[in-house]
């Protein structure tokens, strides 16, 4: 009896702080999916997957980086996943190639403003991992936290983001000719 | 200077942008559907363990009855023919596993080494059961019509069990190499990709 009490008290504390991590990470959660995928459909999957994922590596967490942290972890892992099973699916084109046209991403009109409309399909050019330093930096995580996620080292880490950053100014500035 | 304050805006931007149909999903997140899920992807999971068990414990009833009882010598050549390779490819699949079912809140170079090694141990796999299916059920295929000829004179050719039992076999062996043909390309696509993404990290 003691046992099952326990039990639905851990089980009750699990569900809130899940609910806490999608509640405080929703928008966030949301970019991401648009980072990855572009395909609407595809797109409803990866976020279930991502939701999927913590609420299962949730009972991992001990503490030791900050809930914020931990939540990019494996949304990022779970998004690294799902654009390297679906293969087939053309994930980032040639850093040379134009920007599609609105007309021929449709799919963008979820995102609620031009401007990042254009930036998310800057970003979708890039290679996968540039992409994972953009979006993060971009939700403001510091160099020490995007070391915790991706495993580099700090100063790596900032090499990289800057080169990810003028990759991403390329792109716009080809759109805007 | 002008870099960073165009880089402040974007993040300002950014944060202020959203997703509207997710954003909309995840309004309505519904954990008893969660841990449906999670319930049953686990239980799949442990299905597949249990059927590579079972079938491996199976096996080596059915054959220890067999030796121990009077058989035919078909039966008893099939089915110890059949061990040698069930046996192995088993517990190959459990040791090129080993390690692999950690859970993903690892960083993304763990990560990717995780899924890197998982993608080769599916192509691993998927090469073991092709090697299996081309050497089981032609032996299976040769024994079955072995049976036949020695019985030659008392069935129907060639409408027989045993023809029908070779072509079931035949049948079973190309579903098996096409299942882990495709299996195999897939993971090769997926392998392709991770050691792009691993190579980026480097």
């Amino acid at each position: 009896m003691l046992a099952e009490a326990v039990t639905l008290a851990d089980m009750t504390s699990y569900e809130t702080l899940f609910e806490t991590a999608i509640r405080d990470h929703q928008a966030s959660l949301s970019r991401i999916v648009a980072t990855y995928e572009l395909n609407p459909h595809l797109q409803q999957e990866l976020h279930q997957e991502i939701l999927l994922a913590i609420w299962k590596s949730l009972a991992n967490f001990r503490g030791d980086s900050s809930l914020h942290t931990f939540v990019f972890k494996v949304a990022h892992n779970q998004a690294i996943n799902h654009v390297s099973r679906h293969a087939r699916v053309p994930h980032h084109e040639s850093i040379d190639n134009p920007l599609p046209s609105d007309s021929a991403c449709p799919e963008m009109s979820a995102i609620n403003s031009q401007k990042m409309q254009l930036v998310f399909r800057a970003m979708h050019t890039l290679p996968v991992l540039q992409r994972q330093l953009l979006a993060l930096s971009l939700e403001g995580l510091s160099y020490q936290e995007l070391s915790e996620v991706t495993g580099l080292s700090e100063s790596n880490v900032g090499v990289r983001l800057n080169r990810a950053k003028k990759a991403l100014q390329e792109q716009l500035e080809k759109h805007h000719g | 200077m002008a870099e960073q304050s165009q880089w402040n805006n974007l993040i300002e931007d950014w944060q202020a942008c959203e997703v509207a149909k997710l954003d909309d999903k995840q309004s309505q997140i519904d954990i008893k559907t969660l841990q449906e899920n999670t319930r049953k992807r686990a239980g799949k999971m442990r299905l597949f363990m249990w059927l590579d068990v079972i079938t491996t414990l199976i096996a080596l009833i059915v054959f220890g009855y067999l030796l121990t009882t009077d058989i035919n010598l078909h039966q008893a050549i099939i089915f110890a023919g059949v061990m040698v390779i069930i046996i192995p490819v088993a517990f190959y699949s459990v040791w090129v596993r080993r390690g692999l079912w950690e859970a993903n809140g690892n960083d993304t170079k763990a990560y990717l080494d995780l899924a890197h090694g998982r993608a080769v141990a599916g192509m691993k796999l998927a090469q073991v059961n092709i090697i299996a299916a081309y050497t089981a059920f032609p032996f299976i295929i040769a024994v079955v019509m072995w049976r036949g000829y020695v019985k030659f004179d008392e069935v129907d050719w060639p409408f027989n069990i045993f023809v029908f039992g070779a072509l079931f076999e035949f049948a079973l062996m190309v579903g098996m190499i096409i299942g882990a043909r495709y299996y195999q390309r897939k993971k090769r696509a997926e392998l392709v990709r991770l050691e792009k993404m691993k190579q980026e990290l480097d």
